[in-house]
């Protein structure tokens, strides 16, 4: 299903890449007076819109937009004219990784299909563990059912004998449990809220740009929008067989069929530690975490952002990097947010400051994502 | 996210979570933190029991009704035997109660398997 989707959005950034390169090329190398005209343009309007928008949204909206505005004083021109050129330059870099992120996204989902079906004869496990369709995945699903119960059978008869369920067994008759869609998995899901407001955010942050909003605004769940290649990039990773499956301690995934975003977890308890056969489902912690992860990517751009793991293994710092954002209108410098990620996301879906943490001051410009800290 | 699902497996489930908490650290090693990360442990185990073994197996999460079916009908023995022995094994009066109570819920929710 995120191959198809990666198939789509990779058609349809081919198609708008080539028109928005040429009117790249015509609108940096102009007459002067449509230069100018785009300066105004850009000077009104660009520190709003530059990290929001994706890429290939960006180049028709600033066209348009450049149509009625006055013509400026030469003084202004070449400063105005070097900063035209560098947002372009960032747009197209921006573009280009994009494109390139969906073709890896293909390369991976066909490059698992074809490992999974090399390595495992079975036809039950293959539409498993390869990102397939949603019939696919359901037919699986009952195979797999029956599959399990049978091994069970076998690893309980095995048991009484020695006691012992081999590890090449339990991975025999866990692996079509590993990673699976789930129809209303959104249902009781405690970030299902959170999930669906991040949509009201888009709408938020996008609301004084006629054309990026109505995208965002039309867009009737998360599966749309430039987010959607992480997440694709994410769930390939996943249903490739990468996640980890031993008898000691194994993590299943499942992901909700509507929303891509809904995510539950589960992991077994690793032997000898107090958690040893437990299963703990994680449907919180880590899901806003993927949340803001997205919300931050299609806001900037998906090299950006960077999760860093305290000592004790939990994240507790996401931030921007600054390299590649310009500093905002007035001169205010760009500061790193050390919020901590739920924090973060509560703030900006609200348009304000949420309770403060510990050690986290306020921060009066919290709606234009600076942040400052007394770290 | 795989990163994050890593290491959630082996930095927070791990052997002695007691060190994991901020400031006893640097108990590591000496006599008093191996006694407050054992009585750490106990209450794990005990919410471990309660929780991540007999609740999932009577009310499991409808998403992985069947990996959780499945997990417990291949580990049952390890469960009742390796486990059993191990965290029973320090218990004494009251707690030794409770452990063993809760064995013996967690033993018929197996066996209904």
């Amino acid at each position: 299903m995120f191959c198809l989707q990666a198939k789509i959005y990779l058609k349809s950034i081919d198609e708008s890449e080539v028109a928005a390169l040429t009117s790249a090329v015509s609108t940096s190398m102009p007459s002067p007076s449509a230069r100018d005209k785009d300066t105004g343009a850009t000077n009104t309007s660009n520190d709003d819109a530059g990290g929001i928008k994706s890429p290939t949204m960006a180049k028709p909206g600033g066209l348009s937009v450049a149509g009625g505005v006055g013509i400026k004083s030469p003084a202004m021109k070449n400063a105005a004219e070097e900063n035209i050129v560098r947002r372009r330059r960032t747009q197209q870099e921006s573009i280009a990784s994009e494109i390139s992120l969906a073709r890896l996204i293909l390369d991976v989902g066909e490059s698992v299909s074809a490992a999974a079906k090399a390595l495992n004869p079975r036809p039950a496990g293959d539409p498993a563990r390869a990102p397939g369709s949603t019939p696919g995945s359901t037919t699986t699903r009952s195979k797999a059912k029956g599959k399990g119960k049978g091994k069970g059978k076998g690893g309980k008869g095995g048991a009484d004998d020695d006691g012992v369920v081999s590890e090449a067994e339990y991975q025999a008759a866990m692996t079509p449990f590993t990673y699976d869609s789930h129809e209303n998995l959104s249902d009781g899901h405690a970030y299902a809220k959170e999930a669906a407001a991040v949509r009201l955010f888009f709408y938020f942050r996008t609301g004084n740009l006629t054309d990026v909003t109505c995208v965002f605004f039309h867009s009737q769940d998360l599966r749309n929008g430039p987010h959607i290649s992480r997440v694709a990039k994410e769930i390939a990773g996943l249903a490739g067989g990468a996640l980890p499956l031993n008898r000691s301690s194994s993590v299943f995934v499942r992901i909700d069929d509507a929303k891509s975003v809904v995510w539950s977890i589960m992991i077994t308890g690793p032997e000898d530690t107090p958690y040893d056969g437990g299963c703990f489902i994680f449907g919180e912690s880590i899901l806003i975490l993927l949340v803001c992860a997205i919300g931050l990517t299609s806001c900037f751009s998906l090299h950006q952002l960077q999760m860093r793991f305290s000592q004790a293994g939990t994240l507790r710092t996401l931030r921007r990097s600054s390299s590649r954002r310009p500093a905002a209108a007035d001169g205010a410098p760009t500061l790193t947010c050390t919020r901590t990620a739920r924090c973060a996301y509560r703030c900006w879906a609200r348009g304000r400051v949420g309770k403060a943490r510990r050690g986290i001051r306020r921060c009066r410009r919290c709606c234009r994502l600076s942040y400052r800290s007394n770290r | 996210m795989l990163q994050v699902i890593v290491s959630v497996q082996s930095l927070i489930l791990c052997p002695q979570p007691y060190f994991n908490e901020p400031g006893y650290e640097r108990l590591i090693g000496t006599p008093n933190g191996k006694n407050q990360s054992d009585q750490y442990d106990a209450n794990i185990i005990d919410n471990t029991l309660r929780w991540a073994m007999i609740e999932q197996l009577r009310k499991p999460h409808p998403a992985f009704k069947d990996a959780i079916k499945a997990h417990f009908k291949l580990r049952k023995s390890h469960l009742l035997t390796v486990v059993k022995k191990r965290w029973t094994e320090g218990a004494t009066g009251e707690r030794k109660a409770r452990v063993d109570g809760l064995f013996k819920e967690l033993t018929t929710e197996l066996n209904k398997l």
